[in-house]
């Protein structure tokens, strides 16, 4: 048997290229500084997010660029805070920013959130991560068959900038799954769940503080219901103490494995969400390895470039500059060492 | 930006015999261990009454697997049924082993509920804090596991076994080729850092102390020894310095002249400040003791939305390929496609490396070696036989070890012995 020629083999990350129609002409942004009051950076943030302010927050130095909160929508921020005294107060830069650079990152990022918001059967899934969004389908793929559990369609989008020449900034779509817990716990006892099957479980709690004035939603496990209340304790290394919330203000997370029993006790079918579970994470497939999940999930993610965001999002148009996607994923090519 | 592919013949492990394997499950069947220091432990096994025969089903493969694959003699088994509150029970139990001398303590099998590892109140912790304290190792194993008939596998009656193999001081395999930072290093240590600050309250962001570890490993991966840290805000910086060189001196050999420290870890807790700090420490620690030290400190983030497919067979991505973005960030294909398998389940997902901070010039070569440093460690998880594991183990463990470790609290200091038994023992893994 004679040796054979090292194949090359191609790699394809899960990542569009966002390309600028004039990538010579700079974007005009007003920069301000970093160095501000508490108070000031919430009022600051307030004003940004009422009025839907296309900016990028940039938390250090990078390469030309200082660190600041650049604000693309320049004619309306001069606007606004001609009537804002605390805004009007702070240190505005103007900068030149090229299209293609770390400091659009954000700025990107907000203008595909606004366009994915005017899709009709589509939702944001609200997050911390300031870097990603997250996106459902509202179509309840398990609406009549399971009471406790939705289960929908969902996508995670990023967007990324490659500094090496030549710079690039890259749309990163994931495709993934959302399970969202339909019933409370004052329902699931209503029903009759027993409570030592509850008792032990993780639940979504929405806690209102002492003055009813913040809704803070966290993960928690329930120790013990007492009346009308939950004692729950919450997911938290860092917080020890018991809380006591309205039955009403707590839902089931999406561990379904943990909830077997309860949908079970329910009347359930526990086979069938475990299957949608593992179709919708490219995992498995009547109980067994997809064994073509990568090929699936690529699939899943041309589909979502094509029909979301090709077709729905882009062009984007941030002043002068207009954005536009890439037809085929990024692809990188080696030849294999061995 | 580029993609390259760390050769296969790192990927080998060391088992028994002098024999390497890509699996360490084959690998320890045919050639047995690597090393067998301790051949003689006993076992309490622990478990609720209704579940007696199942236990026995479980035991039998378990001391099966221990006698004819890990080579191990288990002296006495000895059986404990309970009916109440099974953390009260083990407590009574344990009252009778701490009168024997530690090496001859039985090491506890304990069939627990399934719950969630999340909750920090877990029945595990609560174990594991009690057993710890009176120097005793354990393994949990679960009773969904005994109730799944899939789960009910040689697989898994084999990892069970290499959890009390491990914990007896024995080596299952390491890395055939040991990690290096750069050719000049004399030795290398790997070391993982997890610290967790703790808030006030639900509604705050504030936050008022740390709890946290630093975990080292040797160049082929071989866990050698953990420093706790508990630290208010004001101490942070004089904690790290003191958990870091504690370590560094207990773990490093006398002669080394050039060493070479590779730190992983997870999360947002170290900021900057404390990344200065390690340099500092470093930097000290070079100056006082005359060694030359080079250092990498690296970040890993365990779920980036970035997923790497190829264009062989059904998409995977050979495990060791990577992209380097030229900007000090590497994705790292820690599992994937090993010779014709594939990642058990589903698609993998890559772990993003972000090197932050380093006291040699930048390069591939670097870049090379510090992705080794990653799937090298992620190579060495020592919980389970399976080859495909996505995170080291050097941050693997990280929520195991700071929720046991807030629940033993700052008082550990002050009990020596347990302290010692914390930082010498693997009861993590």
């Amino acid at each position: 048997m004679g040796l054979s020629e090292p194949q090359p083999l191609t790699f394809y990350l899960n990542a569009y290229e966002i390309r600028s129609q004039v990538p010579s002409n700079p974007l005009k942004a007003f920069r301000i500084p970093l160095n501000m009051d508490k108070e000031t950076v919430k009022h600051l943030k307030f004003v940004l997010t009422k009025n839907n302010i296309v900016f990028h927050r940039q938390p250090s130095d990078y390469y030309e660029y200082k660190a600041g909160y650049y604000i693309y929508d320049v004619e309306k921020w001069s606007e606004i805070i001609k009537s804002d005294k605390i805004l009007s107060n702070l240190e505005h830069y103007k900068e030149y920013v090229e299209p293609i650079s770390y400091v659009v990152r954000s700025a990107i990022l907000r203008l595909i959130e606004n366009k994915l918001k005017m899709i009709e059967d589509i939702q944001k899934v609200r997050g911390k991560n300031i870097d990603e969004r997250k996106f459902y389908f509202t179509k309840d793929l398990l609406e009549d068959k399971s009471s406790l559990f939705g289960f929908h369609r969902c996508f995670v989008y990023r967007v990324e900038y490659i500094h090496r020449p030549p710079k690039k900034l890259l749309l990163l779509i994931l495709p993934s799954i959302l399970v969202r817990g339909k019933e409370s716990l004052e329902n699931l006892i209503k029903r009759g769940v027993p409570l030592k099957l509850l008792i032990g479980l993780p639940f979504k709690v929405m806690q209102e503080d002492d003055q009813n004035t913040r809704i803070k939603k966290y993960v928690g496990f329930l120790e013990d219901v007492k009346g009308d209340l939950a004692v729950v304790r919450p997911a938290d290394l860092t917080v020890s103490e018991l809380v006591s919330v309205p039955l009403r203000n707590l839902y089931a997370i999406g561990r379904i494995d943990l909830y077997r029993k309860v949908v079970e006790f329910l009347g359930e079918d526990y086979g069938l969400l475990y299957d949608y579970k593992g179709r919708l994470t490219f995992a498995w497939e009547k109980g067994v390895k997809m064994k073509d999940a990568p090929l699936r999930m690529k699939r899943e993610i041309e589909n979502l470039h094509r029909k979301i965001f090709a077709e729905r999002v882009f062009p984007l148009k941030l002043q002068e500059a207009t954005y536009t996607l890439s037809d085929d994923p990024v692809s990188l090519e080696i030849i294999e060492e061995e | 930006m580029y993609v390259r592919k760390i050769p296969t013949n790192l990927l080998w492990l060391r088992v028994g015999m002098g024999a390497t394997t890509l699996f360490p499950s084959k690998g320890i069947e045919s050639a047995g261990p690597l090393e067998v220091r301790n051949n003689h432990i006993s076992l309490r096994v622990i478990y609720d009454a209704k579940n007696k025969k199942k236990v026995a089903c479980l035991l039998e493969k378990v001391k099966g697997e221990l006698s004819n694959v890990f080579r191990m003699k288990i002296d006495e088994v000895i059986e404990e049924t309970v009916e109440g509150d099974i953390v009260e029970e083990i407590e009574n139990f344990a009252r009778s082993d701490v009168k024997k001398p530690e090496a001859q303590r039985p090491i506890y099998l304990i069939i627990t509920e399934k719950e969630s590892k999340d909750d920090p109140g877990a029945s595990y912790y609560r174990i594991k804090r009690k057993l710890l304290l009176d120097r005793i190792l354990s393994q949990v194993v679960t009773t969904d596991t005994l109730n799944d008939p899939r789960k009910m596998s040689k697989i898994t009656f084999r990892n069970i076994a290499l959890g009390i193999f491990v914990k007896a001081d024995n080596v299952p395999w390491y890395l055939q080729r040991p990690v290096i930072l750069d050719e000049e290093g004399e030795e290398t240590l790997i070391v993982g850092i997890g610290i967790t600050s703790l808030r006030k309250s639900v509604f705050s962001r504030e936050t008022h102390r740390y709890v946290g570890y630093f975990s080292f490993y040797n160049s082929r991966g071989v866990w050698k020894r953990l420093s706790p840290l508990f630290s208010s805000l004001e101490e942070i910086e004089q904690k790290i310095q003191q958990s870091l060189t504690d370590g560094i001196d207990q773990t490093i050999s006398k002669e080394v002249n050039k060493l070479a420290v590779i730190i992983h870890y997870t999360g947002k807790d170290i900021k900057k400040s404390e990344e200065e700090t390690i340099h500092n420490t470093l930097t000290q620690y070079a100056n006082s003791t005359g060694i030359k030290i080079d250092y990498v400190i690296v970040r890993l983030i365990k779920s980036p939305v970035y997923r790497l497919f190829s264009s062989h067979g059904y998409g995977y991505a050979p495990m060791g390929t990577y992209v380097d973005f030229e900007n000090n960030l590497v994705l790292i294909n820690t599992t994937g496609l090993l010779g014709r398998s594939a990642t058990p389940m589903g698609v993998n997902t890559p772990i993003l490396a972000s090197i932050r901070k380093t006291s040699l010039e930048m390069n591939p070569q670097l870049v090379h070696n510090i992705v080794y440093s990653v799937l090298g460690l992620a190579r060495m998880n020592w919980r389970g036989v399976n080859a495909f594991n996505f995170e080291p183990a050097t941050t693997k463990y990280a929520r195991e070890i700071a929720y046991t470790l807030a629940h033993l609290g700052e008082k550990i200091y002050h009990n020596e012995s347990a302290l010692r038994f914390l930082q010498n023992k693997m009861w993590f893994i």
